[in-house]
């Protein structure tokens, strides 16, 4: 027995002085210290865990933010989701309801509780109720970011190409990410619903200069339903082109971050991959199809979600703003909570589904060690 | 000899084959022109798309009254004047917003800049066990809509306690009304939890992970700790991408209108004071007209001059550091 026990001695001995040898000659002078420190001690020295710990120091923000604020905000709301609220004076009070916890959840489905404010809620939630809305925001996003998708990586294809100007078109395209978020997003959004206010009391084509609306300035509906008619094209198709049409503005200024994501994506490609591709005869469209769709379609993967998230979240999407005006139209909190976070579980629904579906797909480089 | 021969014979090959190339090149000449030409078209098309909002913005702004009656009169103004510009300045407080956004978003960027890169840092280099948890919290904070929220928000900083009263509610502690001052956006910043806060540690954490680790381990050997070789050695590697998140950061909140209107409803930021302008001239006046939509969206110009001026500046470094990041999931 005792012989057994000197030999482990003898062993955890050994490994402890191969461990120190190896890192103390990684690293000398950092790890001297707390060498000699714990030999004194006679106690086996793990320096990987010691340079953890300080790693752990490095997160101490996101613990504090965590903790102490985003937790407690979020419980905060799911509290308020399941419960009466009432602002009183000295502040909030809250009370099960009668009816159960699960009368928020009930109300944002079949309560009356449509937005009339005509300036405040933009033209798409006027009047409608929440179950409208939810239905309307969910089909958006299917033909929506498809066509994100696609424009951005279209547009980041172009905007990689050896050209005159390329900087300048760069800057171009990077505008709407750094500018046309909340203010000048509510401000155009206002200046739509003008638009609509005005044709609807003057009935007269030539807006003077209120014809801020940039769609409608710069296309002519007419012209391209006619044509589409003389084609004999089935209506449907007819349809979404022109709600396409509606929506290139809107599209443009949505896709900068996308656009940005799939550039660094493109320029992560090495350029011996398409010179060796050249020796081997292989024509620009195989080149695009054969490396570079599959090099970068990790980052369709990221655009994806960003676009998903970007479209639900976004202040001016007809959800958030349908929520805020509950929230700042009524005196009470637990609907607009209720609504967000069915809003919420929907749109974490979606995610999981379009992640599990699209990774399939997704060509993933070797992971270099 | 050898030597001499052999370039001449590569020449004279060099030359044969440009000549028997020459026929194929015009015709792919021709196409690469077609394909230049429709790229440039495609390209301006678009950018104009992007840039007719502000243009038309610009130019509407010099309108004066008369002109807006006007139908002959679309985008180019007949009598250009500054009234409209001059009406914003003196009749609202847009200048006392431009005051607070500045502090508050300076203030923001700073903090969240730093937060950000200390915690994507700690994610990125030290392989911790917690790293792949606390990267699915964060992804999961930007899921979360602050509109979510948003009582819940306002809730915490009116009866403020630092979240400790939500965990020892027994404990009776006072709470303190910090909304209307800076003190909301600074702990947000301090936190890191702003407004798509967890992109910035996203994106730094993805440009940390493309610095080699040969490199922290010599600054190690060198006998520099942890804290010098983040300072030291990781910091001025990665100024652009600091810039990127400075910039996103500063111009998101300078234009943000949902904490702003919330947290700032008695000392409005710019943004905030432009978005009131609308509200008061639209649904107060009950008049909308096309004069009252000029006033707003020149006002919204004014708000954003300052961050088109730093745009121009900083446009470079801007597209430099999210390029070098390459946020890859």
């Amino acid at each position: 027995m005792a012989e057994n026990k000197n030999l482990e001695k003898i062993e955890t001995e050994q490994e402890a002085t191969d461990q120190e040898v190896a890192t103390a000659a990684a690293s000398e002078t950092e790890y001297t210290a707390v060498i000699e420190k714990s030999l004194k001690k006679g106690k086996t020295v793990d320096l990987n865990r010691s340079m953890k710990k300080k790693g752990l120091l490095f997160l101490i923000p996101f613990f504090v933010g965590f903790v102490f604020f985003f937790f407690v905000i979020i419980a905060d709301s799911l509290i308020f989701s399941f419960a009466e609220n009432t602002l009183t004076p000295s502040g909030y009070h809250r009370q099960i309801h009668e009816d159960g916890l699960l009368v928020n959840y009930k109300f944002a489905f079949t309560g009356e509780n449509a937005v009339q404010d005509v300036m405040r809620a933009n033209s798409s939630i006027r009047g409608r109720l929440y179950t409208q809305i939810l239905t309307t925001s969910v089909s958006n996003l299917f033909t929506n970011t498809p066509i994100i998708i696609l424009f951005s990586l279209f547009v980041a294809v172009l905007l990689n190409q050896k050209m005159r100007g390329r900087v300048a078109f760069r800057a171009i395209f990077f505008i709407p990410v750094i500018l046309a978020t909340g203010l000048i997003d509510r401000v155009d959004e206002g200046n739509r619903i003008v638009m609509l206010l005005e044709q609807g009391m003057s009935e007269s084509l030539d807006m003077g200069a209120g014809g801020i609306d940039t769609t409608s300035a710069m296309f002519n509906f007419q012209d391209i339903m006619r044509f589409m008619m003389s084609l004999n094209l089935p209506v449907q198709a007819t349809d979404y082109v022109v709600t396409l049409i509606n929506n290139v503005v809107t599209i443009v200024n949505q896709s900068g971050v996308q656009i940005l994501i799939f550039l660094s994506g493109l320029q992560s490609i090495p350029d011996s991959i398409y010179e060796s591709a050249n020796v081997e005869g292989a024509s620009g469209w195989e080149c695009f199809w054969k490396i570079t769709f599959p090099m970068i379609s990790p980052m369709i993967l990221v655009n994806l979600f960003y676009t998903i998230i970007d479209y639900f979240t976004r202040s001016s999407g007809p959800m958030m703003m349908y929520i805020e005006a509950v929230t700042l139209g009524t005196a009470k909190l637990g609907e607009p909570a209720a609504m967000a976070w069915i809003f919420f579980a929907i749109v974490s629904l979606i995610l999981v589904v379009v992640a599990l579906i699209i990774n399939k797909f997704v060509f993933y480089q070797q992971k270099e060690s | 000899m050898d030597l001499k021969e052999n370039t001449i014979a590569n020449n004279a090959a060099e030359l044969t084959r440009r000549l028997k190339l020459d026929r194929i090149l015009t015709k792919k000449n021709m196409l690469a022109f077609i394909f230049a030409f429709f790229r440039y078209v495609l390209l301006i098309g678009l950018g104009f798309i992007i840039l007719f909002p502000f243009i038309s913005k610009i130019t509407t702004s010099f309108m004066p009254l008369i002109d807006t009656q006007d139908p002959t009169v679309v985008f180019i103004p007949r009598n250009p004047s500054l009234v409209n510009y001059i009406r914003i300045l003196t009749e609202t407080d847009i200048l006392k917003g431009a005051m607070m956004s500045f502090l508050t978003s300076i203030l923001y960027a700073v903090f969240t800049t730093a937060s950000c890169s200390v915690v994507a840092y700690g994610l990125s280099k030290f392989k911790l066990k917690i790293s792949g948890l606390i990267t699915a919290l964060i992804v999961f904070t930007i899921l979360v809509p602050p509109q979510t929220v948003i009582v819940s928000i306002v809730k915490y900083f009116k009866y403020f306690n630092m979240g400790v009263g939500f965990y020892l509610p027994f404990l009776n502690l006072g709470t303190g009304d910090i909304t209307n001052t800076p003190w909301p956006l600074i702990i947000l910043g301090i936190t890191g939890f702003g407004f798509r806060a967890g992109l910035y540690t996203l994106i730094m954490r993805q440009f940390f992970n493309g610095v080699p680790d040969q490199l922290i381990e010599a600054a190690y050997v060198d006998g520099s700790g942890v804290t010098k070789t983040f300072l030291r050695i990781i910091m001025p590697l990665s100024v652009p991408v600091l810039m990127t998140v400075f910039l996103f950061s500063f111009c998101w909140q300078w234009t943000d209108i949902f904490y702003s209107r919330v947290l700032f409803e008695e000392a409005p930021t710019i943004a905030t004071s432009v978005f009131a302008l609308w509200d008061q001239i639209t649904v107060g006046q009950g008049i909308i007209n096309t004069h009252n939509t000029i006033i707003v969206n020149t006002a919204s110009l004014i708000a954003i001059a300052p961050l088109i001026v730093l745009f121009l500046f900083c446009q470079k470094a801007f597209v430099q550091g999210i390029e070098r990041s390459g946020i890859v999931g």
